[in-house]
Parts: structure tokens; C-alpha cells; sequence
């Protein structure tokens, strides 16, 4: 039965969940009375009631100088836990919009206490039962990666391929994540990880590779360059090269993509008959030098 | 080797009285079993490698083989008789798609058999290689369901149809005793010792797989060996060399062909893999879309393995789906124009897989 209270009284409630509240309506609303009617549960008739929900409603109408809320009082018995939750999702009138850490508190609240969730309600939380369990993998993630994850920096797929990294070494690494584009910081992410794995990193070096990266000017360059030394050792052999030859010229010579094939692309524009000429000469002295080049670039002889 | 450790049996109703069937199941025990009308009826928590599922074919039966784009494919025929495979090899491309499926048998090989009888007819003057062994190991269940055996009676008698039975097992016992084996090939994938020991699951030793051979060539068979895939890590040659050295045990006139191919994976498949230390080398992009080592590398490895392995044999050594530039880095020309592989590599019109 719904009936009024002193809202001195329902302040000094406890409130029954540990989580946060967002659903409050407008102070127009309040003053109608127009809210619902907010749940106190007297569990076990001893330690008297808890609010299960409405908590920043009391606040709201405490600064309104409303004296009295409109309650629903539930004895012992006439609730029970999981109701009281599902009451507590319900009253929260969210459409999605849950966050990350707030869905992780809802699962571990949920999992402590062996509640069951119906699926309409995983759906109004996760948008599938089947969602569910990526709160699940949240939770496995170290701190800074849950945050990533929950500041929308880092994609749940990437965070859990990458979630070996020491704590440590993504904390090092905040500045130089913050620096990056999203996909780039995917891609750092995962290289970083690639390299620990690859060289078996414990976790005073990955703090190491962290400081190391954290004070070099180009940062996923330098990583790319640690994870794929060979392939770089290509591009530069390429660059000392063919760029330094051709630095200046106007021509541009383009190798296979990633030294995958053997098909070079030469590019130049001229206007006039001597421009050609002296592209042409340029290409010449290129084509009597180039040779050793290409052996060892795309064939892998010296 | 676990061969029998299924969970579940699932069997379609004209399934129930195939000869192959009814071999595993006297084998197994006269196990329970569930029939269902198509492998959707299999419940979700039973869609899985613990399950086996027997069945007969429906519509197609004999594939060419999709190749890979840009790259130079050998047009193998296919027959699906096994379909996944319960080994474990950590790199097994079958995970990016038959994961969540349960081990399928295909128990009824005779529309396969008249497929490649048909094809053998209408091509006589080329040779045709057929496998297995391209959704499944050839011989990991065929001890218990002996499908191999019609096959190569069906096909003994075309000279130009070459039977290739891919596996990781030392499963050739149930075979020895086939009289008639025509051009039936009993071949091997082999790696090196500690690849086969870290990452090839429950298969069989590379020292067992070569007994086995030597097994299979004494009672008359041809063999074929598949490196592949051969995978780049610290001492890699010396770990080969053992492999390619016990490889004299077997008569090197018996061997038919040997193929090569480097380690290869599509974006999708390294999701699914497990990481694994020889898949944080250094690959890269090809035209295919597949990650390979950086073709200077490819190269190199080809190379050394055509070298060693052309001091044991001068059996045909082909590369398996790569590249034109590849190809000619490595042997100089392209396989058709190669006079010891252009058989292997002409095809013959068939269907490939969609």
C-alpha cells in the first residue's frame, strides 16, 4: 500500500544495493508527487527497513524542502532479494545505457548472491542473455584495461587478446595510449602484447619496453620496429637505398606491398623532353645499381 | 590416439544400416545413439568435437579444391569422408569454421567412388589426385568405419586416379590387407620433432608416423609426405634435418610426391588460435589475404627443403598455394612449365567448394 512518510525518516534509511542511482525525475514531477512510489523493504523486522530504491529521489526532494514521500513499505517475507533487484533495474528506467563498471558491479553483486535474472531483464541490461557473459569477461580484465574499456578507448575483443599485459606496464603506458587515435591504440595494444609474448617478458621488463616506448618521439613506430625487425630491416635496406638515390628527383619507386611479390612501380611526372631525359638518366644509374637491391629484398639472397 | 571418446552419437535414419556403420558401432560396443532427422537437431551443447555424427551424402560429393587466390593451386580433387577432426593441432585451419560442429562421418563412399570413376572415365589421358584429407585426417576414425577400404578397391583399377589417404596417425593396419591397391597413396604430414610434439595434439610421433609408412610401403602401397606446415622457429633446420633423416628409413622409390608449405593463416583463424609462440613471428599479408612469413623468408625455407630433400629422392617436390614469384624464386619457373609437376598440377573441370 502506498503511503506517505517523513522524509527525515526515509534519509536515515540504509539503502539495500551498493550501486549507484541515475533515474531521478524533474523537480516539477517531484513536487506533484508524480514518481513512483519508492520501495522500503523491513527484511527481517530487526534491523527495520532499507530503501530499495529512490535514494536520489529523497535527496532531491530534501533540497526542495518537500516534507513528506510517497513510499511502499514491504514487510519481511514479502519480497525477496532477487525481486528486490529486479524491482531496482526496473525503477532505474533505462533503456540500455549501462556502463561498463556498473554492469560489472550488477554481476558480481548478482553472482555473491545467487540471484538468477529473468532474460527480458539480461536484454534491458546487456541487450542479450548471450551478452552476459562478456560482463564476465570484463571482470577478468586488469584495472587499467577495464577502464579503457569503460571510458569507450579500447574494444572489449582487443582488451581481452591483450589482457596478459602487466597492470604496470599499461599504466606506464597511460600517456602514450591517451596520445593515440582508437584504432591506433588497438593496434599498440596489441603489438605490445605481441612482443611480451614473443620474448616471454616478465613484468619488470614489460615495465622496461613501457619506459622505453613512453620516451621515444614515435612510440607505435618504434614498436612496430620491434615487433617486425625483419620486415623493417627490408624497409630501411629499401629507404638507404632506392629513397636515397632517388631523394630529390621527383620519381618515386613503390616496391610490393609488404616485399610480397616482385613487381616495383616507378612514378614520375615531367612537362618537357629534357625533364624526361634527365628522369630517364636518373632511372638508368638506378637500373645498373638496383639489382643487388631487389635480390635481397624480395628473394632473400645477399 | 583417442579415436573412440565420443560423448554423444548422432546418426540421420539411412545412416543406421550402412556396413561402415554398423562396423563402428559392433567396434565401439554397441554404444547409445540418438537419431536425427538433420545435424541442426543436434542440441547446442552437443555441437562439438566430442560428438560424432554419422550420415551419408547429400548432393555433392567430390570438391576441387578452392586454391587460394593469386596463388598457384595443384587442383586436387577432394571427398569429404571425415568431416573435423579431433587430433588438436593448435594451428588446425578447420577451427575457423568446424569448431563448434560435431566430428562428421560420411559413411556411405559409394556416390564418391562413381563420381571419380566417372571423372577417371571421361579424362583418361590425365592424371587425377584425389584426397581425403583435406576436412579430416583420412585415417583417424577409419579403423572403426573401414571407409577407405571401398575406396581404394573402387578406384584400383584406374591407372590414372591416384587415392591420396593424408593423415597424422599410424592408422594403416586395417589396410595392409587390401589386395588390389592400384595407385592408392598413403601419405604423411610430418613436421619437425618438437612442433609435432608441442603443437600437434594427440597425434602421432614423427618416429611412429614414418614406421608406419615403412608399414604401408612393405605391404605395397605408395607413399606421400607433407611438410606442411613447416613453421620458422629457433633451430628449425637441425629439427627438420631429423624428420628429413629418418625419412631414408622409407624406400624413396615408393615415394610419389612430397609437398611444402610454410605456415598460413586468414585473419579469422588467428582469432580463433591460441596463441602459441611460432605465431608471434613475423607475418604479413598476402594476395590472398592469408598471413605468411615475409616471402624473402618463404623463400629461403623452400629452398633449404628442396635441397635436403632432393638428396634423399628425386620424387616431384611441389609447393602448396604459393606464389608465381615464389615459385619461380625457388624452382625458377612455374610448376606446368616444370616437366616433373605438370601432371600434378593440371586439373580436370570439377566443381569447387562454395
Amino acid at each position: 500500500m502506498v503511503q506517505s512518510m517523513s522524509i527525515g525518516d526515509v534519509a536515515f534509511m540504509p539503502p539495500l544495493f551498493p550501486f549507484q542511482e541515475s533515474f531521478c525525475p524533474l523537480a516539477d514531477l517531484l513536487k506533484r508527487e508524480l514518481y513512483p512510489p519508492l520501495p522500503l523493504w523491513d527484511r527481517d523486522s530487526h534491523e527495520g527497513c532499507t530503501i530499495v530504491w529512490g535514494q536520489r529521489i529523497v535527496e532531491k526532494l530534501s533540497k526542495l524542502h518537500v516534507k513528506e514521500v510517497l513510499v511502499r513499505k514491504f514487510g519481511p517475507g514479502e519480497l525477496s532479494l532477487p525481486e528486490a533487484l529486479i524491482l531496482w533495474i526496473g525503477l532505474e528506467q533505462r533503456k540500455g545505457g549501462w556502463s561498463w563498471t556498473e554492469l560489472r558491479d550488477l554481476y558480481q553483486y548478482v553472482q555473491e548472491h545467487r540471484i538468477s535474472l529473468p532474460e527480458p531483464l539480461l536484454t534491458s541490461l546487456v541487450g542479450s542473455e548471450g551478452n552476459w557473459h562478456r560482463v564476465e569477461q570484463f571482470i577478468q580484465l586488469s584495472e587499467p584495461l577495464q577502464q579503457l574499456v569503460s571510458e569507450e578507448k579500447l574494444d572489449l575483443k582487443t582488451a581481452l587478446r591483450v589482457k596478459s599485459i602487466p597492470p604496470q606496464a599499461i599504466e606506464q603506458l597511460k600517456p602514450v595510449l591517451e596520445s593515440l587515435s582508437y584504432s591506433e591504440r588497438r593496434i599498440f595494444l596489441r603489438l605490445f602484447y605481441e612482443v611480451v609474448q614473443r620474448d616471454r617478458l616478465e613484468s619488470p621488463q614489460s615495465l622496461d619496453l613501457a619506459t622505453r616506448l613512453l620516451h621515444t618521439s614515435k612510440p607505435l613506430e618504434e614498436l612496430y620496429r620491434i615487433r617486425y625487425p625483419s620486415l623493417h630491416r627490408l624497409q630501411e635496406t629499401y629507404h638507404e637505398t632506392v629513397d636515397t638515390f632517388l631523394k630529390g628527383t621527383g620519381i618515386k619507386v613503390t616496391p610490393p606491398p609488404y616485399f610480397e611479390g616482385t613487381q616495383f612501380r616507378v612514378e614520375f611526372s615531367f612537362e618537357k623532353g629534357n625533364q624526361l631525359q634527365r628522369k630517364a638518366l636518373t632511372l638508368q644509374k638506378l637500373s645498373e645499381t638496383i639489382d643487388p637491391v631487389i635480390e635481397k629484398l624480395v628473394y632473400g639472397t645477399e | 590416439m583417442a579415436q573412440n571418446s565420443f560423448t554423444k552419437i548422432y546418426l540421420t535414419p539411412e545412416a543406421e544400416t550402412l556396413p561402415a556403420t554398423q562396423r563402428a558401432f559392433r567396434l565401439l560396443g554397441y554404444p547409445a545413439y540418438r537419431i536425427v532427422g538433420d545435424p541442426m537437431e543436434i542440441p547446442p551443447q552437443d555441437q562439438n568435437q566430442n560428438t560424432l555424427f554419422i550420415t551419408s551424402h547429400r548432393g555433392q560429393t567430390v570438391y576441387k579444391c578452392p586454391g587460394s587466390r593469386g596463388h598457384l593451386c595443384c587442383n586436387y580433387l577432394t571427398i569429404d569422408l571425415y568431416l573435423g577432426c579431433s587430433l588438436g593441432c593448435t594451428y588446425c585451419i578447420m577451427k575457423s569454421y568446424l569448431n563448434f560442429s560435431p566430428l562428421t562421418v560420411y559413411a556411405d563412399p559409394a556416390p564418391s567412388i562413381h563420381r571419380i570413376q566417372a571423372l577417371a572415365q571421361k579424362n583418361p589421358h590425365r592424371i587425377l589426385r584425389v584426397g581425403t584429407g583435406e576436412t579430416g585426417d583420412s585415417l583417424l576414425l577409419d579403423p572403426l568405419f573401414d571407409l577407405s577400404r571401398p575406396l581404394i578397391e573402387g578406384l584400383a583399377d584406374f591407372p590414372n586416379v591416384y587415392l591420396e589417404l593424408k593423415t597424422k596417425t599410424t592408422h594403416v593396419d586395417h589396410l595392409l590387407d587390401i589386395p588390389k591397391k592400384g595407385n592408392a597413396i598413403i601419405a604423411f604430414s610430418l613436421n619437425a620433432k618438437e612442433m609435432q610434439e608441442r603443437e600437434e595434439g594427440t597425434s602421432a610421433s614423427i618416429e611412429e608416423r614414418v614406421s608406419a609408412a615403412v608399414k604401408a610401403s612393405e605391404a605395397g602401397y605408395n607413399l606421400a609426405f607433407h611438410f606442411d606446415p613447416i613453421v620458422r622457429f629457433a633451430n628449425w633446420k637441425e629439427s627438420y634435418s631429423y624428420t628429413i633423416e629418418l625419412l631414408k628409413k622409407v624406400p624413396a622409390h615408393r615415394i610419389r610426391w612430397i609437398s611444402l608449405g610454410t605456415l598460413r593463416f586468414t585473419p579469422a583463424l588467428r582469432d580463433r588460435l591460441e596463441d602459441r609462440p611460432y605465431l608471434f613471428e613475423e607475418f604479413v599479408p598476402c594476395r590472398d589475404g592469408k598471413y605468411r612469413y615475409l616471402q624473402p623468408i618463404r623463400i629461403q625455407m623452400y629452398k633449404w627443403f628442396l635441397k635436403e630433400l632432393s638428396m634423399l629422392t628425386d620424387t616431384p617436390i611441389y609447393l602448396c598455394m604459393e606464389s608465381v614469384d615464389v615459385w619461380k624464386a625457388v624452382y625458377g619457373d612455374t610448376p606446368m612449365k616444370i616437366d616433373a609437376l605438370r601432371d600434378i598440377f593440371m586439373g580436370i573441370p570439377c566443381k569447387t567448394r562454395s
